[in-house]
């Protein structure tokens, strides 16, 4: 394989996806931008290459068999607690996505994403940042909403998003980046990013009884 | 053809076991002849017992002979109708060890036949139609005729317990049953050993009958007409016994047929459903590569049919009497026209009134000129709360200002803010250096 050498700090990264076709495609879009250092096709594959080169970020299918994107990122993030994960779909059911999230994904993006944003949004995985598309804002603004179920019996903190983390959500589902929702709000990049990064914190911890239902309940609701 | 081909051995002679068998039965004939010319007079029972079992022993070892054809038998092939290797798979003994009870405890009133039958109802009634079972009538009958052989020289030997027709009927009725019940497939399957298992079909059903008329003759049910009624519901469960299990047999067998003819239509509905639709764009897709543009809205649209085929995803979330679904038609027509992706994200959903399908009509004008005059990314964000309905419509380009629109232009005066307005609500439009123009309208729910 002739491709030119990545940058320095290019991220290593992981590609798991039981399709052969996507994952030589993403490879051939990502070569010479990132470090791929693999591709699995399974599971069991993606574990056993994830100890063998331990990767920065590994970028993961969220339906596979044997378990799916779950079942890696679980398999690996209790072994290899720096990974970080972003979530790839070509499906857009919210609870799939939101589960992957909740389990520990710093970010999703759908497969229709262009290759300068994949690229983007691995490297800000693996600096630590989560990547919301607009979706996955539009996901979680969605499970947040309305009143939290009467038998919640969590931490009402974690139970509601803070007025601005709305504010800072719907933005992302507007289509604007951080740094254009930190000048709207006259708040840092940085300000941005923490607010995000509590979202996810919340969407992870909050066993609020509304979220745990939330995929049911959404399909129910006209 | 595929699979691999039957390996035949070539004709071989026939071997020792059997050379032996026919020996043993000349032996057996030839007592029973010397017997009966040294009785002289008369014909001794002991003399015709002995007589019968060589000349069963004879015709069934020339019976088995015929039907191996010089192929040595398998391991897991059926002998009689396979009963024993069922008892043996639920008692968890060896298969040699339950065909020698079967064997051993034949001759004492036919209890080791009747263990067999048992075995072979027992299987019968579990079987779901789906094993099959080779087993040559010929093959059936050259053991049954064993069998008797081995009963009559134990009889003839003076070891006997009950009468002779009731060790008979049970000995007819205990063989017929399991060849009857055993022959699943017969008229159902069209495999080679059909004409086989309607054979031993028919050979199970006669030894049936003739076990139960015997049975009748012997306790003399026939001839007493105050006991019609016993001779009759002697007759009905025979009966029952013979047609009960097999039925069964058939209806299963019928079920699985079924059930796999309906997978079969779904999948080939599937096939169709993806050949129409999906082949379709493919090929489209190939003749007008070099329209990027082109390709970009055939796949996506497709991708869309397909999402809402499949009852999957976001696209059928939402019905599209709602005003979710109805948001996503819009974006969706405008995608169409224009050949642009559009980011559809929604949050909460509304039933549709009126004052909503104008700002849905409005928010379509708003997205045509977003990729008309814009520049992508277009997204397309609406958020229902229970006051009131915000829609966002966000490109990436220049925005513009109202005041250098042309009088003439009605698009984004009047298709936007007059008829938002008109229904109470109110549209805005955004412009920030660098982050692309946004259109923003609010309606209030009642």
């Amino acid at each position: 394989m002739t491709s030119a050498p990545p940058a320095p700090r290019a991220p290593r990264v992981l590609v798991v996806d039981d399709h052969a076709i996507f994952r030589s495609g993403v490879r051939a879009e990502l070569e010479g931008l990132v470090q791929v250092v693999g591709e699995a096709g399974t599971v069991a594959d993606a574990l056993e290459l994830a100890r063998t080169t331990r990767p920065d970020v590994v970028l993961l299918d969220v339906h596979m068999p044997d378990g799916g994107g779950l079942a890696v990122l679980r398999g690996i993030a209790s072994e290899l607690p720096n990974v970080r994960f972003l979530a790839l779909s070509v499906s857009d059911s919210p609870e799939d996505v939101i589960e992957l999230v909740r389990a520990g994904a710093r970010g999703y993006v759908t497969k229709t994403v262009t290759p300068s944003e994949l690229v983007d949004a691995i490297v800000r995985v693996a600096t630590g940042e989560a990547v919301f598309s607009p979706r996955l804002a539009g996901f979680v603004l969605d499970a947040f909403s309305g009143p939290a179920g009467a038998a919640s019996a969590g931490d009402a903190e974690l139970d509601q998003l803070t007025p601005r983390e709305q504010e800072v959500l719907e933005h992302i589902a507007r289509g604007y980046l951080y740094k254009e929702i930190a000048q709207q709000l006259g708040v840092s990049t940085r300000t941005v990013e923490s607010h995000v990064s509590a979202v996810l914190r919340k969407l992870s911890l909050s066993n609020r009884h509304q979220l745990a239902r939330w995929a049911t309940q959404h399909r129910l609701v006209d | 053809m595929a699979g691999p081909a039957l390996q035949r051995t070539p004709r071989t002679p026939p071997r020792r076991l059997d050379a032996w068998a026919q020996l043993g039965g000349a032996v057996v004939c030839a007592t029973g002849v010397l017997s009966l010319v040294a009785d002289g007079r008369e014909v001794s029972t002991l003399a015709w017992t002995w007589a019968g079992a060589g000349l069963s022993a004879l015709a069934g070892v020339a019976l088995m002979a015929l039907c191996r054809d010089g192929v040595p038998r398998d391991a897991g092939q059926p002998v009689f109708a396979g009963a024993s290797q069922a008892i043996a798979g639920s008692l968890g003994w060896p298969v040699w060890a339950v065909r020698a009870v079967v064997v051993a405890l034949a001759p004492l009133a036919g209890v080791g036949v009747v263990l067999y039958a048992a075995g072979s109802l027992a299987s019968a009634l579990r079987d779901s139609g789906q094993r099959s079972v080779e087993i040559d009538w010929r093959g059936s009958t050259g053991v049954g005729l064993l069998g008797l052989a081995w009963v009559l020289a134990v009889r003839a030997a003076g070891l006997r317990a009950g009468s002779d027709g009731e060790l008979y009927s049970v000995l007819l009725i205990g063989s017929g049953l399991p060849l009857f019940w055993g022959a699943s497939g017969a008229g159902l399957t069209n495999g080679p050993d059909d004409v086989h298992a309607t054979l031993r079909s028919w050979l199970g059903l006669l030894l049936a009958i003739a076990g139960a008329g015997l049975v009748l003759a012997t306790t003399g049910l026939f001839h007493q007409a105050e006991r019609t009624i016993a001779g009759t519901a002697v007759a009905l469960a025979v009966l029952a016994f013979v047609v009960g299990p097999r039925w069964l047999r058939t209806t299963r067998l019928l079920i699985a047929e079924r059930a796999a003819r309906e997978r079969a239509q779904e999948r080939a509905d599937l096939a169709d459903h993806l050949h129409d639709s999906v082949l379709q764009t493919l090929a489209l897709i190939q003749r007008r590569a070099d329209d990027p543009s082109e390709v970009a809205s055939l796949s996506r649209s497709q991708e869309r049919e397909l999402r809402s085929w499949l009852g999957d995803g976001a696209e059928t979330m939402r019905p599209r009497s709602s005003l979710g679904g109805a948001l996503r038609a819009a974006a969706a027509a405008v995608e169409d026209a224009e050949r642009v992706p559009i980011e559809v994200v929604l949050v909460g959903d509304a039933p549709l009134t009126e004052p909503l399908a104008a700002l849905i009509a409005a928010t379509g004008e708003a997205l045509t000129n977003a990729v008309r005059h814009g520049a992508p990314p277009v997204s397309l964000f609406c958020r229902a709360t229970d006051r009131e309905v915000t829609v966002y419509v966000h490109d990436r380009g220049a925005g513009f200002d109202l005041d250098d629109i042309p009088a003439d232009r009605r698009g984004v005066r009047e298709s936007i803010i007059a008829r938002t307005s008109r229904h109470g609500g109110t549209a805005a439009i955004r412009v920030r250096p660098g982050a692309g123009c946004e259109v923003v309208l609010t309606m209030a729910r009642r």
